[in-house]
């Protein structure tokens, strides 16, 4: 129900003073991360790169790789700092705690997860804590993936469980400082928790999560367990047993209550999720890896949350292996990466029920992870998926590669090779600032600022 | 389309940590402290300036606060008064304690919502250290001489422990005065602090459910089944058969720490892997056989698919690779971990001859 009140009124009132700002209001995190954090809407000095050690190349240890990608900076282009954690832990996935004072990045194999303060210097990454337990502390949750960031404490999704290492897996909570504070299995079948089940699925597996605090709501993915993503990709999909166990489903959660409510089908792995950011957006994209389609999941006039396919992505047949996908501030247009063709596809997505695929381009001979900058014009890509899931031979391009986007074409800035540099697989990427930390107060191109007011529509 | 939000008593708020404390000064120029304002109530707590130009930022957050306040009072009587509200400067160069009367009077009008601020930065640095609220000058010009900061808002409970952080996103009156309602339930009910429930068993509690079943299916063999066999050099113990149990699920009896006997064995799938045609080992590389099943190992006189072996001490150890070691165990007289392919050995082990010792329950 809306009313008129003079909650509206602010609102109204709050728009109009920021328009004077003339730095406009950041409606997206610049990679479509968590609305609760701090942003950089202008250029970002860095790109960090949570990559995977590699037998045989430079120390073989997984290390978070800093690349300086400020046209203005005399080291533009270069990687500018290197810290390695101790070993192999299938380096995966990472974010930063809303204040971006840190950096949580995820070990897959290992379930370890390794704290860096980026606030000191943010051209230098420095390991502070390592957590060790998470298994155990966590009640037996496995493969630490998404770092999501809330007001003071970091939200992880597992992928897998100590039990039999498959994909029943959970939510596992902790504060900014590292400190356990809860687990929240998936809903299964066995226990739907109170969850209604409204399609043929209740897996219990996870991959990704998004929140959207204005309709007070999580929703996550999902995706495999530890014994199939540690597995030779050729092997997996030989093996018919293994090849059942993808996850097919999204489940709609309160985030307030951390309690799933709905469980929603979507089969074929349903891996990343990008959440609208325009006040009236209530819906979130999504793409399968195995089943190569871009789904909407969507709250109806009604309320009700609903899943759609709403375009293939390639030909399916061919398994483009849709991997990463990224969202503009504007809910306009959709980046789509996929692994085995190497190709990031654009879709035009103002009408979300009818993407339409406006430009392609071959990145490299395998193709993982893609980010982009606030205003959308800065795009990067990474190459690595999975340890055993990368190609093999010449094909194992292991690169980072920066682009600039003109509104009609991808221009190539400059590139990273991670195996000629002895790097790694390169995977996530996350952006850093000295604007973020006070560290260059003379700066005014950029401003930081929380994610605007959202609950206009709470009825009051 | 309204919102589902909770009902408040519905969900847990887990303690983050300790709610910090420091001298203040109120706005009625009362020298005291934060937690003798909290003095036993649920407390909300906003860090702001008064010179704060983002509409987004604390004007916004007062005001929502002095909705949640005026929602207390008409809709929760009887919590109303049990709430304080807090509201403390992150400015002490500005806003003195009379600034912050000014500031607060139109929102707290007389109801139980304090204004307060610290009497220099020394005095407020600890209070914004302990609470986690990031300072720095604004360069935006709009903001004239301002301070960039994080908006955080506090729910603390009587104890003095924060439950809840609230962004500029995610302070909605309507959450705030549930979060409230929440603690005062839960004050009322006297209920504990909220646990978080274990869904699958750790290892800690696997281990122990299960210890003293094995031990007394050696004593007592189910029907059908002989006396298990057990070394006349080894015998069986209780506190054997309970580090049998922690080793078969301990990580660290592999190179990266990550694999354990239970990842091919796995217990709820007949001791093999049902799910896999052969079972990846450290890092993924895979197996060229299946996990065998370890039920009635006890009994095998030879391990491994090909029989190669008939005790652990007797396998040898290669870097990175080794294909099979078996626990000797009390409950079982040997425990195979394992299939023919590489897995995983700490290093220690591999260097040294000392790894039957190591491996031995002894």
């Amino acid at each position: 129900m809306k009313r008129r009140t003079p909650m509206n009124f602010m609102l109204a009132a709050s728009f109009m003073v920021l328009g004077s700002f003339g730095h406009g209001v950041a409606r997206a995190d610049e990679t479509c991360m968590s609305p609760y954090m701090a942003k950089i809407v202008g250029q970002e000095d860095f790109v960090y790169v949570w990559t995977l050690g590699q037998e045989g190349v430079g120390d073989e240890q997984d290390k978070l790789v800093t690349i300086d990608v400020n046209p203005k900076s005399a080291k533009h282009g270069s990687v500018v700092h290197t810290v390695s954690v101790g070993g192999r832990n299938e380096a995966h996935h990472g974010g930063f705690t809303d204040d971006r004072a840190h950096f949580w990045a995820g070990g897959l194999d290992t379930s370890r997860i390794f704290i860096f303060d980026v606030r000191t210097d943010p051209s230098k990454p420095r390991l502070v804590k390592t957590i060790e337990d998470f298994v155990a502390k966590s009640g037996g949750a496995v493969g630490p993936h998404t770092f999501y960031a809330m007001p003071g404490r970091m939200l992880i999704t597992a992928l897998s469980n100590h039990r039999d290492h498959g994909g029943r897996t959970a939510l596992v909570e902790y504060t900014n400082e590292g400190k356990y504070l809860a687990t929240y299995w998936m809903p299964t079948d066995d226990n739907l928790q109170g969850a209604k089940k409204a399609g043929s699925y209740a897996d219990g597996y996870g991959y990704d999560v998004r929140a959207l605090p204005r309709r007070n709501v999580l929703v996550t993915s999902s995706f495999t367990g530890w014994s199939n993503y540690m597995m030779d990709f050729g092997k997996l999909l030989q093996d018919k047993e293994a090849m059942k166990r993808f996850g097919n489903t999204v489940v709609i959660w309160n985030l307030h209550a951390r309690k799933p409510k709905k469980i929603l089908d979507i089969p074929g792995a349903p891996l990343e999720i990008r959440c609208g950011w325009q006040p009236n957006h209530n819906y979130c994209f999504t793409s399968t890896a195995l089943t190569s389609k871009i789904w909407l999941i969507h709250e109806d006039a009604q309320g009700e949350w609903r899943t759609q396919a709403v375009s293939d992505i390639g030909d399916p047949s061919k398994t483009p292996l849709p991997v990463d996908i990224s969202l503009s501030s504007e809910d306009d247009l959709l980046w789509v990466d996929s692994f085995s063709d190497g190709l990031v596809r654009l879709y035009d997505v103002r009408d979300p029920f009818h993407p339409k695929q406006i430009y392609e381009k071959k990145i490299g001979a395998q193709l993982n992870m893609v980010s982009q900058s606030w205003d959308g014009k800065r795009l990067y890509f990474t190459s690595s998926l999975l340890a055993n899931w990368d190609k093999k031979g010449a094909d194992n391009e292991q690169f980072f590669k920066a682009f600039q986007w003109d509104g009609k074409q991808l221009t190539q800035r400059f590139a990273i090779d991670f195996s000629k540099e002895k790097l790694g697989r390169p995977h996530i990427m996350r952006f850093g600032a000295y604007s973020l930390y006070a560290q260059r107060p003379g700066s005014e191109s950029m401003r930081v600022a929380a994610h605007g007011p959202v609950y206009q529509r709470s009825a009051r | 389309m309204s919102l589902s939000y909770p009902d408040a008593g519905s969900y847990e708020l887990p303690p983050l940590k300790s709610a910090g404390d420091g001298e203040i000064v109120t706005s009625t120029g009362t020298v005291t402290t934060l937690h003798e304002l909290y003095a036993g109530k649920p407390v909300v707590l906003s860090l702001i300036y008064t010179r704060c130009a983002d509409a987004q930022g604390c004007p916004w957050t007062t005001a929502l606060l002095s909705i949640a306040r005026k929602r207390l009072d008409r809709d929760e009587p009887e919590i109303s008064p049990r709430a304080r509200f807090i509201t403390l400067s992150f400015d002490p160069k500005h806003d003195s304690p009379d600034i912050m009367r000014r500031y607060g009077e139109p929102f707290a009008q007389g109801r139980d919502w304090v204004f307060a601020t610290t009497d220099s930065p020394a005095a407020l640095a600890p209070i914004l250290r302990a609470y986690g609220q990031d300072l720095r000058p604004d360069p935006s010009p709009a903001a004239g001489a301002g301070l960039a900061h994080l908006l955080r808002v506090f729910l603390i409970d009587e104890n003095q422990f924060i439950r809840n952080i609230y962004g500029a996103s995610v302070l909605d009156p309507a959450l705030l005065v549930s979060d409230l309602k929440t603690l005062v339930l839960e004050q009322d009910a006297r209920l504990t602090r909220p646990r978080p429930e274990k869904g699958l068993a750790a290892e800690a509690e696997l281990s122990e459910k299960r210890s003293a079943d094995l031990t007394r299916w050696v004593l007592d063999p189910p029907l059908g089944l002989p006396q298990a066999p057990v070394p006349a050099d080894n015998p069986l113990t209780e506190a054997k058969v309970a580090l049998g149990r922690m080793l078969f699920y301990d990580r660290r009896l592999s190179l990266n720490n990550t694999m354990s006997c239970a990842m091919c064995h796995i217990p709820d799938q007949g001791f093999t892997n049902n799910a896999l045609a052969a079972p990846a080992g450290i890092e993924g590389r895979s197996v060229r056989r299946n996990a065998p099943s370890l039920y009635n190992v006890a009994y095998q006189e030879h391990l491994f698919h090909d029989g190669r072996e008939s005790f652990l001490e007797a396998t040898r150890w290669e870097r990175h690779r080794w294909d099979g070691c078996s626990i000797r165990c009390a409950a079982c007289r040997t425990i195979k971990v394992s299939s023919s392919g590489p897995l995983a050995a700490p290093r220690a082990w591999q260097r040294s001859g000392r790894r039957s010792q190591a491996m031995s329950a002894r």
